[in-house]
C-alpha cells in the first residue's frame, strides 16, 4: 500500500475509490536510462505508470492523503515519488459506451458451415458537433 | 596399356570388384581407394575390415576385375602390402602392368558371331535391316563451335507439328528461313507468351508487346496501318500502351475470355491487359499496399477463378535456406545410408521448425516430421526427423566431419524463414479487390465451372455445396504453411456515420447466421458475483436457454474507434437479428496507460507531507505540504511577554469583532468580549438589561396615546442629532406621510456641529 499525500484544494471530483492511479515523473534525474532526455534541462514528462488502485481518500492538514494499493502490480508498479503527476482512470466502474469518430468491428466466424452476414449495424448517440 | 599412377584410376576404377580366378571364385574384394603409385586399396566386398581372420590377395594369384561399367578382365597380382588404419586392416595390391595381354569381356557388341566362323553386322541378321552402325556422321564445317544460346530478348521458331498428318517437325530450325524474331532489348526479357486471338502477347519485364502472327502491318503515306498477310510467322511488333512489364513474375499471369491479369512488381502495380490496353487494377483502393508488398515477395501467382469471377493473387516470401542432410558410413568404402540428421548454421530454419511439424523436401520422405532440435554449438543447429533420408535423390556428396568415421553430406534447400503470404481476390464486376483469403495454392485452375487449387501434392475444389464439406479449410492434410489447417473467416467493417461528430457507439448489430455463444459456466468459486451473497454451496445460473451449449458462429474479435477500445462477448437473437450493447476495454497495464480514454484525468502533483511549521518540534525541512502534525513547544511566560516556541507573544484578544480587539496581540489569550445591540432605554417598552449598545429600536408611549421611539442617547459625542420613530411606522408602502402613522425623521446635522433639533 502507497500513501500519497497532495496539496491539491480542489480535488477532482470524480476520482473514487477503486480508480487506477497512475504516475507520470515529470522531471528525469541525472542518472536516468536515457542520458540522451536526460541532458535536456527541460522538465520532461515521462510515461504513465500504473501505481495501483485506489482504496482510500483522507486530508491531514492541508494535504489530502491517497492510499493506493498496489500489492497486485507489485513489484513492477510504480512507486508514486515527490514531483510525479498523478492521474487516474475509471478502470472497470463505468458504462459500456465507446467513443469515437469511427468505430471498427472485426466479425470473425468460426463454424464450419455455411454462414452469412448480411448487414452490420450500431446504436449510436451523438456527444458533440 | 600398362598400368601406371597415372592411368590406374581408369584401369581399375574405385568400385570395381576383384577375387581371386578359382572355382569356385575367391572371397571378393572391393577396390575403394588407390595410393601414390600404381596400387589398388582393396577391403572385402561387403564394406567390413576385420582385423582377424582376414583372408587376403597375395602375389602370383590370377584375378578377375569386374569393373562398374561391365568390363571384366584378368590379371595377376604381383605384390599386395597390408596396413592398418584406424583399427581397420587394408591391403595395397600391385597389378600386372601389362593389360593388352590380357583378355577383356566388354559390356557391349557391334556383330553378331554364329560361332562357325560367320558374323553378321546387320541388325537379327535379318536382310536388308540396317547395320549395326553408329550412323551417319555429320560433315559439314561451322567457323564456331555448337553452344547453347538463351534468346532473352527474342523468338525462334520451328517447323510446323500437326499430329493428325504425321508431321513433327518440331526440331527443325532452319536458318535458312526467317525464323527469328527480335524484341528490342531496352524492353527486358521476356517473360511470358500468351495467344490471344491471332496475335502473340508478350511480356516483357518492362513492357508488353503483341506481335501479329501470319499478317504485318503495313503503313500508308499518311502513317495509317493496314494488316495483310504474310508469309512471315510473326509480323510487326506493337507495344501497348502504358510503361509497365510483368517483372520477372510470369507466374502472376492469369488470363479470363480476352482479359488477362498480372503483377508488375517493379512498379508495385497488378495490371489487367483488356481491350482497352493496360489498366492499374491495383489503383482501385489497393496502391499502397500493393506498392508496400509486391516487393517483398518472390513469387506472386496469380489464377482466376471462373466460378466466382476473381483474380486471386498470391503473394509469398518463400525464403530457402540451406541445410545438410547426413549421411555415414560403417567402413571406408562401405556404402552411405541416409540418417535421420539434418545441420544448418541457419538460426532462422532452426527457428522456423518445431517439433511435430511436417518438413518437405526433395529426399525426404513424405509424411516425415521433426522428432527433436539441438544446438549442437558451434553456430551448428540439429534438426533430427522422423524417417531417414533418402540420399539416393540427393546427387553429389562430400566427405563430412571426422574423417576417423566416415561420413558425408548433401547439399539441401528447405523452405523457411517464411515471412509474409496474402491470397487476395480482384473482382471485375465490382472494380475492386473484394477479399483475403487464407488458402496459399502453388497452382490452380479452373475447369468445368470449378476452381481447383494444389497445395504440397493436394488438390483441393473450392466452392463445393456439399454439406460434409467443411469451410474454411483448405488442403487435407495439414498445410505446411497454414499449420492450423483452419482459419476462421474475418470481415472488418468501418461505422462511420456523421464522420465530423464524436459519438457513443452504444450496440453492435447484425444480420445474419447464428452468433458464437460461450456456454455458460456455473459460479462455483464465486469470482463472477463476488459482491452477490455467494454461498459456496449453492450452484448459480443465468436462468437462459441461449447458452446452454457452446455454439460457433460469429463474434466480434474486437471494437476499435479512434479513441477507445471494446469488445462484445456474443450476441443475442431478437426476431431473427443479433444484438448486443459494447463494453468497453480499459488497459489497466503496467507499461500503457491509456492515456487516451475519456475518464484518464489528472489529479495532481506528489507531494511531501509533513509539519512546515520551523517553531515546531516535529518541524520537517522536505516537507512541501503541512499535514497538520505540527508539535508546538509549551507557552513559557517569561514576565515581558510570553515565550513560545522561542519568540516573545503579547496575549490579548485576536478578533477584530470583538469590543476589546487588540491589535498588538500575538496570541489569542480567550479574553475576547463582545457588543450585545437592543434598547437600553429603562423608559421604553421594549428595555433590554443585557444590551450594551443601544440600536434605536426603542419604544415609548406618547402624549395620546400612541406608541412612539424615544430618541436614544446621542452617545457620539458629535453633537448631532439621531433618529426616532413617532407613532406607527408607514407600513403601507404608499410613499406617504399618513398621520396615522410613525415615521422616521432623520436628526442627523453636519458632524462637528452643535446641538441639534429636538421635537
Amino acid at each position: 500500500m502507497q500513501t500519497i499525500a497532495l496539496s491539491v484544494k480542489n480535488l477532482n471530483v470524480s476520482l473514487q475509490v477503486g480508480d487506477a492511479i497512475y504516475a507520470a515523473p515529470t522531471t528525469i534525474k541525472s542518472n536516468a536510462v536515457d542520458q540522451q532526455t536526460a541532458t535536456n534541462s527541460e522538465p520532461v514528462t515521462g510515461a504513465a505508470h500504473l501505481v495501483g488502485i485506489l482504496r482510500r481518500i483522507s486530508t491531514s492538514g492541508n494535504a489530502t492523503i491517497l492510499n493506493v494499493d498496489d500489492t497486485p502490480f507489485a513489484p513492477l508498479a510504480r512507486v508514486a515519488g515527490p514531483g510525479d503527476f498523478l492521474m487516474f482512470s475509471k478502470y472497470d466502474q463505468t458504462d459500456g459506451d465507446v467513443n469515437g469518430y469511427y468505430a471498427k468491428a472485426n466479425f470473425m466466424n468460426d463454424s464450419r458451415k455455411k454462414a452469412e452476414l448480411f448487414a452490420v449495424s450500431s446504436e449510436i448517440v451523438i456527444n458533440s458537433k | 596399356m600398362k598400368i601406371d599412377a597415372s592411368n590406374v584410376y581408369d584401369a581399375v576404377p574405385v568400385g570395381s570388384v576383384i577375387y581371386e580366378d578359382t572355382t569356385p571364385p575367391g572371397k571378393p574384394f572391393l577396390v575403394i581407394d588407390h595410393d601414390n603409385a600404381s596400387g589398388i586399396i582393396v577391403v572385402d566386398a561387403d564394406g567390413s575390415t576385420p582385423y582377424s581372420g582376414y583372408s587376403q590377395l597375395n602375389a602370383g594369384n590370377t584375378v578377375v576385375i569386374a569393373r562398374p561399367d561391365g568390363l571384366i578382365f584378368t590379371t595377376t597380382v604381383d605384390s599386395r602390402l597390408l596396413f592398418i588404419l584406424g583399427g581397420n586392416r587394408y591391403s595395397t595390391i600391385i597389378l600386372d602392368e601389362d593389360l593388352y595381354t590380357r583378355e577383356f569381356t566388354i559390356p557391349y557388341h557391334n556383330c553378331y558371331s554364329f560361332g562357325n566362323g560367320v558374323e553378321s553386322n546387320r541388325i537379327r541378321d535379318n536382310f536388308n535391316l540396317p547395320f549395326i552402325t553408329n550412323g551417319v556422321r555429320v560433315s559439314t564445317t561451322l567457323e564456331e563451335e555448337y553452344k547453347e544460346e538463351r534468346r532473352k530478348y527474342g523468338l525462334i521458331y520451328s517447323g510446323i507439328y500437326n499430329s493428325t498428318g504425321g508431321i513433327n517437325n518440331l526440331n527443325q530450325f532452319i536458318q535458312a528461313e526467317k525464323i527469328t524474331k527480335d524484341i528490342n532489348p531496352i524492353y527486358g526479357s521476356i517473360q511470358k507468351l500468351h495467344s490471344r486471338d491471332t496475335d502473340l502477347v508478350t511480356l516483357c519485364e518492362d513492357k508488353v508487346l503483341r506481335i501479329l502472327a501470319n499478317k504485318d502491318a503495313v503503313f500508308n503515306a499518311d502513317g495509317n496501318t493496314n494488316l495483310t498477310a504474310t508469309q512471315n510467322v510473326l509480323g510487326q511488333t506493337v507495344p501497348f500502351s502504358g510503361e509497365y512489364g510483368i517483372s520477372t513474375n510470369p507466374e502472376s499471369f492469369a488470363s479470363e475470355a480476352y482479359r488477362a491479369y498480372f503483377t508488375d512488381r517493379v512498379r508495385g502495380a497488378v495490371m489487367r491487359l483488356s481491350k482497352d490496353g493496360l489498366t492499374s487494377i491495383s489503383n482501385h483502393g489497393m496502391k499502397d499496399w500493393f506498392k508496400d508488398n509486391l516487393k517483398l515477395n518472390n513469387t506472386a501467382f496469380g489464377s482466376y477463378d471462373d466460378k466466382k469471377e476473381e483474380y486471386n493473387l498470391t503473394l509469398s516470401n518463400r525464403v530457402t535456406q540451406s541445410v545438410l542432410a547426413l549421411a555415414r558410413s560403417k567402413g571406408p568404402g562401405q556404402p552411405y545410408t541416409g540418417t535421420k540428421q539434418l545441420e544448418t548454421t541457419s538460426i532462422d530454419i532452426f527457428n522456423f521448425y518445431n517439433i511435430g511439424d511436417p518438413i518437405y523436401a526433395n529426399g525426404i520422405p513424405a509424411g516425415t516430421t521433426v522428432l527433436g532440435k539441438n544446438n549442437v554449438g558451434g553456430g551448428i543447429f540439429r534438426i533430427t526427423l522422423s524417417n531417414n533420408v533418402d540420399h539416393t535423390l540427393l546427387g553429389s556428396f562430400f566427405s563430412y566431419g571426422d574423417p576417423s568415421f566416415p561420413s558425408v553430406a548433401w547439399n539441401m534447400t528447405l523452405l523457411g524463414g517464411l515471412t509474409f503470404n496474402n491470397t487476395i481476390s480482384f473482382k471485375e464486376n465490382v472494380k475492386g479487390w473484394v477479399s483475403f483469403k487464407s488458402f496459399l495454392p502453388e497452382n490452380a485452375l479452373s475447369m468445368g465451372n470449378d476452381y481447383y487449387t494444389f497445395k504440397n501434392g493436394n488438390l483441393w475444389r473450392h466452392h463445393s455445396e456439399h454439406p460434409s464439406t467443411n469451410r474454411n479449410t483448405f488442403y487435407d492434410p495439414k498445410d505446411f504453411f497454414d499449420r492450423n489447417n483452419y482459419t476462421n473467416s474475418s470481415v472488418e467493417v468501418v461505422l462511420n456515420d456523421l464522420p465530423s461528430s464524436i459519438k457513443d457507439f452504444h450496440t453492435l448489430n447484425y444480420e445474419g447466421s447464428q452468433s458464437k455463444i460461450h456456454k455458460f459456466v456455473n459460479t462455483t468459486d464465486g469470482t463472477l458475483h463476488a459482491s452477490d451473497p455467494y454461498q459456496p454451496t449453492t450452484t448459480y445460473t443465468d436462468q437462459s436457454y441461449y447458452n446452454l451449449t457452446d455454439k460457433n458462429g460469429w463474434y466480434v474479435d474486437g471494437v476499435y474507434t479512434d479513441k477507445e477500445e471494446g469488445y462484445i462477448k456474443e450476441f443475442l437473437e431478437k426476431e431473427g437479428k443479433w444484438y448486443n450493447n459494447i463494453n468497453r476495454t480499459i488497459d489497466i497495464s503496467l507499461e500503457k496507460a491509456d492515456t487516451g480514454d475519456f475518464t484518464f484525468q489528472g489529479i495532481g502533483v506528489v507531494e511531501i507531507a509533513g509539519c512546515t511549521n520551523p517553531t515546531a518540534t516535529n518541524y520537517d525541512a522536505n516537507a512541501t505540504v503541512d499535514d497538520g502534525t505540527c508539535i508546538l513547544p509549551a507557552p513559557v511566560d517569561l514576565g515581558l511577554g510570553i515565550v513560545s516556541g522561542g519568540r516573545i507573544v503579547t496575549s490579548g484578544c485576536m478578533d477584530p469583532s470583538a469590543n476589546n480587539y487588540d491589535p498588538n496581540a500575538t496570541i489569542d489569550d480567550g479574553s475576547c468580549t463582545y457588543d450585545v445591540f437592543g434598547c437600553t432605554n429603562p423608559l421604553a417598552t421594549n428595555y433590554d438589561a443585557n444590551a450594551t449598545v443601544d440600536d434605536g429600536s426603542c419604544l415609548i408611549a406618547n402624549n395620546n396615546g400612541q406608541a412612539g421611539t424615544a430618541p436614544p442617547p446621542d452617545n457620539s459625542g458629535d453633537g448631532g442629532g439621531g433618529s426616532f420613530r413617532l407613532g406607527n411606522p408607514d407600513n403601507d408602502d404608499d410613499n406617504n406621510d399618513d398621520d396615522d402613522e410613525s415615521e422616521i425623521i432623520n436628526l442627523a446635522t453636519p458632524r462637528g456641529g452643535g446641538g441639534g433639533t429636538t421635537y
